[in-house]
């Protein structure tokens, strides 16, 4: 079929009578057109994501119609391949799932950025580089999380160990049940985004109070929860939920005092706390921070009263430090980085391969605090699309692991066996320069050949004997 | 490190043998988390040759092999060779260039794992306590 002259509609006609799903991303990054197809596709009218922002697959909501709009985003730096192509899996806005569909991204002219036009069909003409293969898996890893944990899907929950699992899942259960949490984790770990994250899903109208913990004393408590105690007083139906920041650091009276609060108002005062890590040193072994019977020294080792334990003991979060995830680590950098690219903070749009090695190796003493401080610095410092190893914080490209350092290994070092294997060292050494002349060896080491001769006897008969040795 | 003062039996050689320092580097850092507690990791680096070398020695050992598309051919015939000589070797290959053809030619060698990047290192600590404990048995 011939269509002549230039206008845009006879194309859009023909565009929206095949059967392809085709739509087009403004150089600001939003959606100005998508076919008839992509509706079928989608499963709803597709004109309602028009002028929506899709950028790096990062939404800029948690709205339905901004996430699906960020799934149709083009992969990293396609504005300096000019093509690439991209599995495409849109979340779903009811019942209808819309099945995964090769993409093919095309930039339109030089211009920088440039219109992108995007056709879902089959290609199979692709064979870019290894590193943006990676960038792809990642993006597309990335979108599978935030398609199954879209409500919750802060980046501190992204990845694939066990660990992001866990976290993942319990913190489902806390936001369906609203329930009392404590959370354990060291400094850094993101703890109070994952209690306000829990808080803005399973009660998102109810009042919250923010509680600092090693600031408390229990009339200070009072004076604090004062406006909730006069709100649930007055009506019953009401419901508040405390934020306590540093449980752990609360004085004992403080927290008897909050137990009680908690248990006269039964269910409608729930407790968010962030618990610090020391109750999760005590149990180990398991995820289960409440499993063992906590002695009084316990307590006062854990910072926790019995009774706020029995407290948290309805369900507790265990937020691993990163260095346990180190498997997530690539993911979560690039989930920060998606979303400060989309939020217009800098020109990057993804990690170098390199970068994400620096990353990995690094041991993150301050966890995701430090590594979200170092994604802001790098996309501020990168000038292009991409951030490599020279953008990083100088702490973490310079990072380099030492030896090793357990030195618990050390202790079963016998000082004798050390010093049989240095004078067997010195002998052969001597030997060795000698041609093997035993005499001459003996002289240069300035004992006596017998007694040199002994020496080697006992080491190869495997006989040391020390007490000469000294 | 001073390896005197450490008791030889103790130590396992963990051999890197690539072309730059990223699996060194890895090694490095995720190696001794990866060891049983009462074994140290000596990490060298060393050339195809070195490694075939030291591989002779038939200690418990691992060595991790960085295998590029230009040197493929070259890589099959030292992994076949170091099986030879030593069957305690736990031989790990790191193939982040190769494509799934390419790596499907590295399948008849005995080969415990393949990696692509660093952060997968520390999956590998069961099989790596496994391996020293199989032959710490065989030993006794």
């Amino acid at each position: 079929m011939m269509v002549s002259g230039t206008g845009i509609r006879p194309l859009a006609r023909l565009l929206d009578k095949s059967k392809a799903s085709v739509w087009a991303i403004s150089p600001g990054g939003r959606l100005i057109y998508l076919s008839s197809n992509c509706s079928q596709w989608l499963g709803f009218d597709s004109a309602l994501l028009l002028d929506r922002s899709s950028v790096a697959g990062a939404p800029i909501s948690n709205e339905k119609l901004d996430r699906i709009a960020a799934a149709l985003a083009a992969p990293a730096e396609l504005q300096r391949r000019g093509t690439a192509s991209l599995r495409i899996s849109p979340p779903s806005l009811d019942r209808h799932r819309p099945e995964t569909r090769e993409v093919r991204f095309i930039k339109i002219g030089n211009d920088n950025p440039a219109l992108i036009l995007a056709i879902a069909g089959d290609f199979d003409d692709r064979l870019p580089e290894r590193e943006l293969q990676d960038a792809v898996a990642i993006r597309q890893q990335l979108d599978s999380w935030r398609r199954h944990h879209a409500e919750s899907a802060i980046n501190i929950t992204a990845g694939t160990s066990k660990q992001a699992l866990r976290l993942r899942r319990r913190i489902h259960v806390a936001a369906s049940t609203r329930t009392d949490v404590g959370l354990f984790g060291p400094p850094g770990s993101g703890g109070e985004s994952i209690l306000l994250r829990i808080h803005e899903i399973s009660a998102p109208s109810e009042n919250l109070i923010n509680v600092d913990g090693p600031l408390m004393d229990s009339d200070l408590l009072d004076a604090t929860l004062m406006p909730a105690r006069h709100q649930l007083a007055e009506n019953k139906d009401a419901h508040v939920t405390a934020l306590v920041r540093g449980l752990d650091e609360m004085p004992f009276e403080a927290q008897q005092r909050l137990a009680n609060l908690l248990d006269t108002f039964s269910g409608r005062l729930r407790l968010l706390a962030s618990c610090g890590s020391q109750l999760m040193e005590l149990n180990p072994p398991t995820d289960d921070v409440m499993s063992a019977n906590l002695s009084f020294e316990d307590e006062r080792e854990c910072g926790l009263c019995s009774q706020m334990i029995d407290v948290i003991s309805s369900l507790t979060i265990v937020n691993p430090p990163l260095m346990l995830r180190v498997e997530d680590i690539p993911l979560i950098a690039t989930a920060m980085l998606d979303a400060r690219y989309a939020a217009g903070e800098g020109p990057a749009e993804r990690i170098s391969r390199a970068a994400l090695d620096a990353l990995v190796i690094y041991p993150w003493p301050h966890n995701y605090e430090e590594l979200e401080d170092a994604i802001r610095h790098s996309s501020r410092t990168a000038t292009g699309s991409v951030i490599a190893c020279e953008h990083l914080p100088l702490a973490i490209r310079s990072y380099q692991p030492g030896s090793i350092s357990n030195l618990a290994k050390y202790t079963k070092l016998s000082l004798d066996d050390a010093m049989q294997r240095y004078e067997l060292r010195l002998i052969n050494d001597t030997l060795e320069s000698t041609d093997g002349n035993r005499a001459e060896a003996a002289r240069r080491l300035g004992i006596s050949r017998a007694r040199l001769i002994r020496r080697l006897d006992d080491h190869s008969s495997g006989t040391p004997s020390p007490k000469e040795s000294r | 490190m001073n390896w005197s003062l450490v008791d030889p039996s103790d130590i396992r050689t963990w051999i890197i043998c690539e072309t730059g320092s990223r699996w060194l580097t890895a090694v490095r850092r995720f190696g001794p988390d990866m060891f049983p507690a009462d074994l140290i990791p000596k990490v060298k680096s060393a050339s195809r040759d070195e490694t075939l070398a030291m591989l002779s020695l038939s200690e418990p050992s691992i060595v991790l092999w960085e295998v590029r598309r230009d040197s493929l051919a070259a890589h099959c015939d030292s992994l076949a060779r170091s099986t030879a000589n030593n069957p305690q070797a736990l031989q790990i290959i790191a193939c982040h260039q190769l494509t799934h053809r390419e790596q499907w030619c590295l399948t008849p060698f005995p080969v415990a794992t393949r990696v692509q990047h660093p952060e997968e290192l520390p999956r590998l600590t069961r099989m790596i306590h496994l391996h020293f404990a199989r032959w710490t048995q065989l030993i006794d």
